[in-house]
C-alpha cells in the first residue's frame, strides 16, 4: 500500500501513520479502530468468562465443603452412638499395651495372698482381653471375688453394729457367694474345661488357700462342724442358706 | 447469574451450620468417651478414715482397693490404710483358726 503523502508504497495496513513522512494512514484508520474496537470485545468477554469460571469454580468448591461437612458429622454421629465401643477399644489397647506390667502385677499379688486387689484389677481393668497369659487368672479373680464377699459378710455378721445388712440378708448372702465360689472351684479338676482344667501350680495353690481360709472362716465365726465343711462344695444355695441359718441360730 | 449467588449463599448457610453441629457432635463424643475413663473419682482420705474410726474395714477394704485400681494411691494416701485392711483380713483368719481350734477342743 502507498502513502497518499509521499507515495511510499512500504506502509501496511497496521500502520496508522507512515514511516516516512508522519502523514496519517487513511487506509488503515477504519481497520486499527475496528481492532481497536474487537481488541476490546475481546478482553470484555475474556474477562467475563474468566469470572464465571471462577464463579463456578468456587461454587463447586463450595459444594464439595458442604459434602465433606456432612460425611464428617455423619462419622462423628456414628461414632457417638457407639461411644462405649470407643471407650473400650482404648481400655484395650491400654490392657494390651501394658500387659507384661499387668502380669506381673498379678504375679504380686497372687504371691502376697492378696486375692481380693487382684480380683479387683482384674476385673475392673478387664484384664483377660489381654491374652492367655492373663485369663489364666481368669477362673482365680471369679473365687477371689466370692472370697471377698465371704470374707466381709461374715466380719458383719460378727458386727452386727455397724452393718446394712440384717441376719437373714448376711446368711443369704454368705450363701450366695459360697455357693457361686465352689461351682467355678469344682472346675479347677475338670480337664475338659479347656480354659479351666489345668491350672499352673500357682493358681491351684492361691485357689486351695481362699478353700481353706473360706472353710476354716465358716467353722469359726458360722459354728460349721468338719462334717458339715466337708459337704459344702457340692450344697445348693438353699442348702447352703439352711445350714447356715441353723448353725448361726436364725432357723430351728 | 443472580441464581448462581442465591445458591452460593445458600451452601454458605449450610456449611455454617454443619460447622457448627460438627463442633457441637465433636464435643459431646469427647465429653461422652472422657466420661468413661473418669467418671469416679474415688474415695477421699476423709471417708476412708471414717471407715476406719467406725472400724467398718470390708468397707474401708473396699475403699482402698478401688482406690488402688483407679490409680487414685498417692492422691488420696491410700497407703496409710492399706496396712490396716491387711491386718483386718489376716486378724479375721487367725481368730477364725483360733475359734474352730476352741470348737473341736471342746468337742
Amino acid at each position: 500500500m502507498k502513502c497518499k503523502q509521499c507515495g511510499t508504497p512500504n506502509i501496511t495496513l497496521e500502520d496508522e501513520f507512515c514511516p516516512y513522512c508522519g502523514a496519517l494512514n487513511e487506509a488503515a484508520r477504519k481497520h486499527i479502530e475496528d481492532m481497536k474496537h474487537f481488541s476490546g470485545r475481546f478482553e470484555e468477554t475474556q474477562s467475563q468468562v474468566m469470572e464465571n469460571v471462577a464463579s463456578m469454580s468456587k461454587f463447586h468448591s463450595e459444594i464439595i465443603v458442604v459434602v465433606i461437612l456432612a460425611l464428617l458429622n455423619i462419622i462423628v454421629l456414628v461414632c457417638n452412638i457407639n461411644k462405649s465401643e470407643i471407650a473400650w477399644w482404648f481400655q484395650d489397647r491400654e490392657v494390651k499395651a501394658n500387659a507384661s506390667s499387668y502380669e506381673k502385677l498379678m504375679s504380686d499379688l497372687e504371691a502376697n495372698n492378696d486375692y481380693t486387689l487382684l480380683s479387683k484389677y482384674y476385673n475392673s481393668k478387664s484384664l483377660y482381653i489381654a491374652g492367655d497369659t492373663l485369663a489364666e487368672y481368669s477362673s482365680e479373680a471369679d473365687m477371689a471375688y466370692n472370697y471377698d464377699k465371704i470374707i466381709s459378710y461374715i466380719y458383719y455378721l460378727n458386727h452386727e453394729d455397724i452393718s446394712y445388712y440384717s441376719k437373714d440378708e448376711l446368711i443369704e448372702e454368705i450363701a450366695n457367694s459360697v455357693s457361686n465360689f465352689y461351682t467355678e472351684f469344682s472346675y479347677k479338676d475338670k480337664e475338659h474345661y479347656v480354659e479351666r482344667g489345668n491350672f499352673k501350680e500357682n493358681h491351684l495353690n492361691a485357689m486351695n488357700n481362699m478353700d481353706s481360709n473360706i472353710k476354716i472362716c465358716l467353722q469359726g465365726y458360722c459354728n460349721l462342724t468338719s462334717e458339715d465343711i466337708e459337704e459344702i462344695d457340692g450344697m445348693s444355695k438353699q442348702q447352703l442358706m439352711m445350714l447356715l441359718g441353723r448353725r448361726v441360730g436364725i432357723y430351728e | 447469574m443472580n441464581n448462581l449467588k442465591a445458591k452460593k449463599s445458600i451452601l454458605q448457610i449450610v456449611a455454617i451450620l454443619l460447622t457448627i453441629i460438627f463442633v457441637i457432635n465433636l464435643l459431646v463424643l469427647f465429653i461422652g468417651i472422657k466420661s468413661y475413663f473418669s467418671y469416679d473419682y474415688g474415695y477421699d482420705y476423709s471417708e476412708m478414715q471414717r471407715a476406719l474410726e467406725d472400724k467398718d474395714y470390708p468397707l474401708l477394704s473396699d475403699m482402698v482397693q478401688y482406690n488402688e485400681v483407679k490409680g487414685l494411691n498417692k492422691k488420696e494416701k491410700t497407703s496409710e490404710f492399706m496396712d490396716d485392711v491387711k491386718k483386718y483380713e489376716n486378724d479375721l483368719i487367725q481368730d477364725a483358726y483360733k475359734k474352730a481350734e476352741a470348737v473341736n477342743e471342746g468337742n
